[in-house]
């Protein structure tokens, strides 16, 4: 498969504040790739470095095979970015917004016309079009957002955290549009994000803490690597049961409403197998994308805006 | 073209941001429409006080309908001049809001040149400030026709849009280097305070500069936009001035007219030297230059250190 993003030893340094710390990693064509870490993990400025906006202090990559820092101008012809913070201009409709914003890679009306009506119906633009951009609901804004990021006909979509702040629903409808567009023109995402639940889909994972990557595979591979199983034993809170769970090695479990939860990294089967006479509901389930980031970090993703 | 509608997008989509925000088109007029208030309320008896007390030797030969459109034509003088400060600053307010906002960076992120971002700001403001400006000119104009003769030639109204549009350019490039060294909105709108202040008496609205200490007086004459009111003066009430002069006949040896020109300062004088209007033009230019320079030394530090 060929590369889409190759990342050799890059850094990014503001005076003593080392922001990005010596990073490599490579997003394949067509891939969906999460870069997870907190607010300062160096996320940002990683692809603010990638889409040209900040000069790397030092280090390489290639964007569709064109050299940062070299070919800035084909690079920024092949990637479209929605901001974690919308950059459209709220006093000025949707069809402004996007008219002038094609504009700036050369397009005639005609042109971005005929690039937004690719995904005209998709998106609905139809019911915004002439509405001024801030009086959009959430949900809205990040279609329009990631129309503008669309209308020159990108390679590479960078998404920047582009779920915070919305409600479920206009969560599920962003990656409705977004894995229709994966599918429809196998375009390649670079998503940025700490819903932990948006990772699941994704091809490969890194994550990033305090400007280094701490850890790097496909979500099956991180919580395999990083995480047990648990398993759920629905059944009463009672000194008999507790004993029974207190007689596997280093024991790690707690009491939830019906069920104890019950941390092992193996001989699950067995243990049930064993206590069949008494362990009569259960279920096993994997680690979470969320475990993986708690073992790695010590920390909980929390939501954030920063 | 592709380049050239890259600027056109980005200028288009600054002008539009500025004409979409009512609140600024306000406050650009603001110290034009205070000036206004101040000479219906008490400016205008004052500078008729001053020009009846030096008309008082010479009868009646100098009629009250001319003094009348001569101070008519001085306030509009100031309105006009002092909109060339107000409203290209508030118009280029967008570099800083976008900055705030970091807007740019999605015009970083495209084919669109740095030095083309500034440019198109710059463009933006002369076009929105001189075409706002000469809405301003066309009414006050209106007014003063439908007040009596102006005595102003087809010749002085080309010359007055050129120096309107000298103006706009001059303080556009004054007010584009200020503002990349603004990071907030609340500092350009603390700034805004002291320019809405300080402009109406740099352009001699309130009162005339020859009442100032030489010193202040010199100060003022450096500043181009003291030099675009006295060439303004000059087009739109030299006029009304020579006739008034004609009247008396040569009576007086131009000993009136001479001393209308001296209070009201017609000609810049810096030191003992007094310019031409050609001079006080050139003046304009070569400082409207020098500033555009610096604003090409500027400006790539100011986008690189994002």
């Amino acid at each position: 498969m060929k590369k889409a993003i190759e990342v050799r030893n890059l850094k990014k340094q503001y005076g003593e504040t080392k922001a990005v710390k010596d990073i490599s990693f490579d997003v394949e064509q067509g891939q969906l790739f999460a870069f997870l870490g907190e607010n300062g993990a160096g996320k940002s400025t990683t692809i603010n470095m990638l889409s040209t906006i900040l000069p790397k202090t030092s280090g390489n990559a290639r964007i569709m095979g064109y050299e940062l820092g070299k070919e800035d101008d084909s690079i920024r012809k092949s990637i479209g970015i929605v901001f974690q913070n919308s950059v459209l201009d709220g006093n000025l409709s949707v069809k402004q917004n996007l008219l002038t914003r094609g504009a700036y890679y050369g397009y005639s009306q005609k042109e971005i016309m005929e690039s937004l009506n690719s995904f005209w119906e998709e998106f609905n633009l139809e019911e915004i079009w002439n509405k001024k951009y801030d009086k959009l609901s959430g949900g809205q804004r990040r279609r329009v957002d990631i129309s503008r990021a669309l209308i020159h006909k990108p390679d590479i979509l960078f998404l920047d955290e582009p779920t915070t702040g919305l409600d479920p629903m206009s969560r599920k409808m962003v990656w409705d549009y977004i894995n229709h567009l994966r599918k429809k023109d196998n375009l390649t995402i670079f998503l940025t994000t700490h819903y932990m639940e948006e990772t699941a889909e994704a091809d490969n994972v890194v994550i990033m803490d305090k400007g280094s990557i701490i850890a790097e595979g496909t979500p099956a591979e991180l919580k395999s690597r990083y995480t047990g199983k648990k398993l759920i034993w629905y059944t009463r809170e009672c000194e008999e049961n507790t004993r029974i769970i207190e007689n596997l090695t280093s024991p790690r479990f707690s009491y939830e409403a019906d069920h104890y939860n019950i941390l092992m990294d193996e001989g699950i089967m067995e243990f049930v197998w064993k206590y069949r006479d008494f362990i009569k509901d259960f279920e096993v389930i994997k680690g979470t994308m969320d475990d993986v980031f708690l073992t790695l970090t010590g920390k909980e993703m929390v939501e954030c805006n920063g | 073209m592709a380049k050239i509608r890259g600027i056109m997008g980005l200028t288009k989509r600054n002008m539009l941001v500025y004409l979409n925000n009512k609140g600024s088109i306000f406050f650009s007029m603001l110290t034009p429409i205070i000036i206004l208030i101040l000479y219906i309320l008490f400016l205008k008896n004052s500078f008729l006080y001053s020009l009846e007390n030096a008309a008082s030797d010479l009868g009646n030969l100098v009629s009250s309908k001319d003094m009348d459109q001569f101070v008519n034509g001085l306030m509009l003088a100031g309105i006009i001049s002092s909109a060339l400060i107000t409203i290209p600053y508030n118009a280029l307010q967008t570099i800083v809001r976008d900055r705030e906002e970091r807007v740019y960076y999605d015009m970083m992120a495209t084919p669109v040149k740095r030095a083309e971002i500034i440019l198109s700001y710059f463009i933006a403001a002369v076009v929105t400030a001189f075409l706002q400006t000469l809405v301003v000119l066309a009414g006050g104009l209106i007014v003063l026709f439908a007040n009596g003769d102006l005595y102003i030639t087809a010749l002085d109204i080309i010359r007055l849009i050129g120096v309107i549009f000298l103006g706009t350019v001059s303080a556009t490039a004054l007010f584009t280097l200020i503002m990349m060294f603004f990071k907030k909105m609340g500092t350009c709108s603390a700034f805004m305070g002291i320019i809405s202040a300080v402009s109406g008496f740099v352009v001699g609205a309130y009162l005339p500069l020859s009442e100032f200490n030489k010193t202040i007086q010199n100060v003022c004459n450096l500043v181009p936009a003291t030099g675009v009111t006295i060439l303004i003066r000059n087009y739109l009430i030299g006029g009304v001035l020579q006739h008034m002069d004609e009247s008396i006949g040569g009576l007086d040896n131009g000993a009136f007219a001479e001393a209308m020109r001296s209070v009201f300062t017609f000609n810049s004088k810096v030191g003992s030297s007094v310019w031409t209007l050609n001079q006080t033009c050139i003046y304009i230019i070569m400082v409207t230059v020098a500033l555009v320079a610096a604003i090409r030394i500027i400006y790539p530090r100011v986008y690189n250190k994002v």
